[in-house]
């Protein structure tokens, strides 16, 4: 009679920790020999590719270089949601009203990190799939990447404390960021939000390593999941966007923007297309300022973080398609209204 | 979109059912360990200063760590439980893309050959640059271009003093003269904000200089006449190609 092989007990946690040090042994392997990979450090396509295509690809890389440590710290701040708030403790701090959930949203966006979307999305991902309400979410990532301190502290020094693009700035995207929220969360949530992905994901794997091992494993796990989920929308965003930067001449967009109203739509749409990080973009809002309008100026720093390339995409992961569409839609257009009254009673 | 990404789950795998299980697997842990491979090859070999400030190389470090552990992990996960797992449909060649070409296409800065009339920076572009300080023959083409700016774009008092610039050579057919334009790129946080500056230098047979080229130039503040206006422009006494600089940018 044959013997099953025993199970539980000390071969299985023999088993684990042999499968730890194969797992790392196999990613090290991995490494070593990307790294050897004959002139990895120079590159081995041969030649000088096209201007434009090295241009392209530098821009690339350099948006996904600045964006995955925020990608990495929103997957990791996902899935410690997912792992230690319960759905209770939602209802129980969040208030459930449309405006004062609402006007929570903007208040995290002040306080609690990510700062940018590539990190803010899988948060307000997580907290709405854990039952935060429509207007939370919606006004939180709209507002924490322009209000965050970080990015008030770059607008007040590239800008020399002026009250009109500081306090500007803060203003247009609180009231942005609350109309909007109030006006999607009137409908219901199911309609906006995606459903939910198929159940958690169900592991056997019982980690006797200790509480804390079982909890950083889960933590990756999941962590891991958010990242395959969230990261080729990145990847798609900043490709659309380095190609748009390579290939489409900057000063001709900036041609079309003359005068108070075309002025808002031109920096508007440059900030679509740029995707910069809000921590920065101050600095090249002030390059436009000697040429471009007060509100078109104010426009840039307001609709940029809360609606480019980038986040158009990431926004897919958490509402359907017609939900993206109102989202970006209201948003352009409050900023826009709130842009061109600058320029009507500050004068542009 | 979604829809190629929803994951589902293998529910008693046949053997080819395994198999791709196993390839997933093994790609997934290839896509994040090659991912934190190629953000610590960047930052630590040198050429992250083509995309970054590098204030942000420790960031960039940090991830690149924080990749492989995550690699290890999905690797373990793997391991002790094959073939069981959901699993993502599709997107990996997405996920692909910056290892490969973060690896395989060679590391370079900005060319203004590149996007040119992308950036701006053409010869009356405002530079919004800050007011600099000390001798000037320390400075750089993009605190000349602030210093010329405050002076009105004329030389004023800073005419016949020294300068010695580093920069790469640029050609603009709206402007001929028996010279060329060392310029550099401007970056507050990465390329993505690159802003050119420039500077046209009086030096014969300076057409004939490769595009891109850098070049170390040292001359004298005078004045050329491009498109009919007296400029601000380098009268160089020598002109000196040099290699690739480590940081080819200048940061605000």
């Amino acid at each position: 009679m044959a013997l099953s092989p025993p199970i539980g007990g000390a071969n299985e946690g023999g088993l684990r920790r042999r499968a730890w040090w194969v797992a790392v042994a196999g990613v090290l392997a991995l490494v070593a020999l990307v790294w050897r990979i004959p002139g990895a450090a120079q590159g081995v396509v041969p030649g000088e590719l096209p201007a434009r295509l090295a241009a392209a690809t530098t821009i690339f890389l350099g948006i996904f270089l600045e964006a995955i440590p925020f990608l990495l710290l929103g997957v990791l701040v996902s899935a410690a949601i997912h792992l230690w708030v319960s759905p209770e403790s939602i209802r129980r701090l969040i208030p459930r009203a449309p405006l004062p959930a609402a006007l929570a949203g903007v208040l995290c966006g002040l306080t609690i990190l990510p700062v940018c979307e590539c990190g803010t999305v899988p948060a307000t991902r997580r907290l709405l799939a854990k039952g935060a309400p429509l207007p939370f979410g919606v006004a939180y990532l709209l507002a924490a990447p322009a209000i965050n301190p970080v990015a008030i502290a770059s607008t007040w020094i590239a800008f020399n404390g002026n009250p009109l693009f500081v306090g500007g700035r803060v203003a247009l995207t609180l009231l942005v960021a609350l109309i909007v929220a109030l006006l999607l969360g009137t409908d219901a949530p199911e309609r906006v939000l995606l459903p939910a992905a198929p159940g958690d994901h169900h592991d056997h794997e019982h980690d006797h390593g200790g509480r804390g091992a079982r909890r950083l494993l889960a933590l990756a796990r999941h962590a891991n999941d958010e990242f395959f989920e969230m990261a080729r929308y990145l990847i798609a965003g900043a490709g659309l966007a380095a190609l748009l930067q390579a290939f489409i001449p900057r000063e001709a967009l900036l041609a079309l923007g003359q005068g108070p109203i075309w002025s808002v739509a031109a920096l508007m749409a440059l900030a679509v297309i740029l995707s910069i990080c809000s921590t920065v973009d101050a600095f090249v809002a002030l390059g436009f300022a000697f040429a471009f309008s007060p509100g078109a100026v104010l426009a840039f720093l307001v609709f940029g973080p809360m609606i480019d390339l980038k986040s158009i995409l990431l926004f897919g992961t958490i509402f359907r398609r017609r939900a993206v569409v109102a989202l970006v839609g209201l948003t352009a257009i409050w900023v826009a209204a709130g842009a061109l009254a600058v320029n009507l009673f500050a004068g542009g | 979109m979604n829809a190629a990404f929803a994951a589902t789950p293998d529910q008693r795998p046949d053997r080819p059912g395994r198999l791709l299980a196993r390839c997933r697997d093994l790609l997934e842990v290839a896509i994040l360990a090659g991912t934190g491979a190629m953000l610590l090859q960047k930052a630590l070999g040198g050429a992250l200063s083509f995309y970054l400030h590098p204030r942000y190389t420790g960031l960039v470090v940090a991830s690149g760590g924080a990749l492989l552990l995550l690699a290890a992990a999905r690797g373990r996960q793997a391991l002790g439980h094959p073939g069981g797992m959901a699993r993502r449909r599709g997107g990996y060649a997405v996920l692909l893309l910056p290892v490969l070409l973060g690896l395989l296409v060679p590391a370079r800065p900005l060319a203004w050959s590149g996007p040119s009339a992308a950036v701006p920076g053409g010869l009356d572009a405002p530079f919004a640059g800050s007011s600099p300080e000390g001798d000037p023959r320390g400075w750089t083409i993009a605190q000349w271009r602030s210093a010329l700016r405050e002076a009105g774009d004329a030389p004023g008092a800073l005419r016949g003093r020294e300068a010695e610039v580093v920069g790469f050579v640029r050609h603009d057919a709206r402007y001929p003269f028996d010279g060329f334009f060392v310029a550099r790129f401007v970056i507050v946080h990465c390329v993505v904000d690159a802003v050119g500056t420039n500077l046209p230098v009086s030096w014969p047979a300076g057409g004939q200089l490769p595009p891109d080229g850098w070049v170390r130039v040292r001359g004298r503040l005078g004045t050329l006449t491009l498109d009919g206006r007296d400029r601000p422009a380098l009268i160089a006494s020598g002109v000196e190609p040099i290699a690739l600089p480590r940081d080819p940018y200048l940061f605000r």
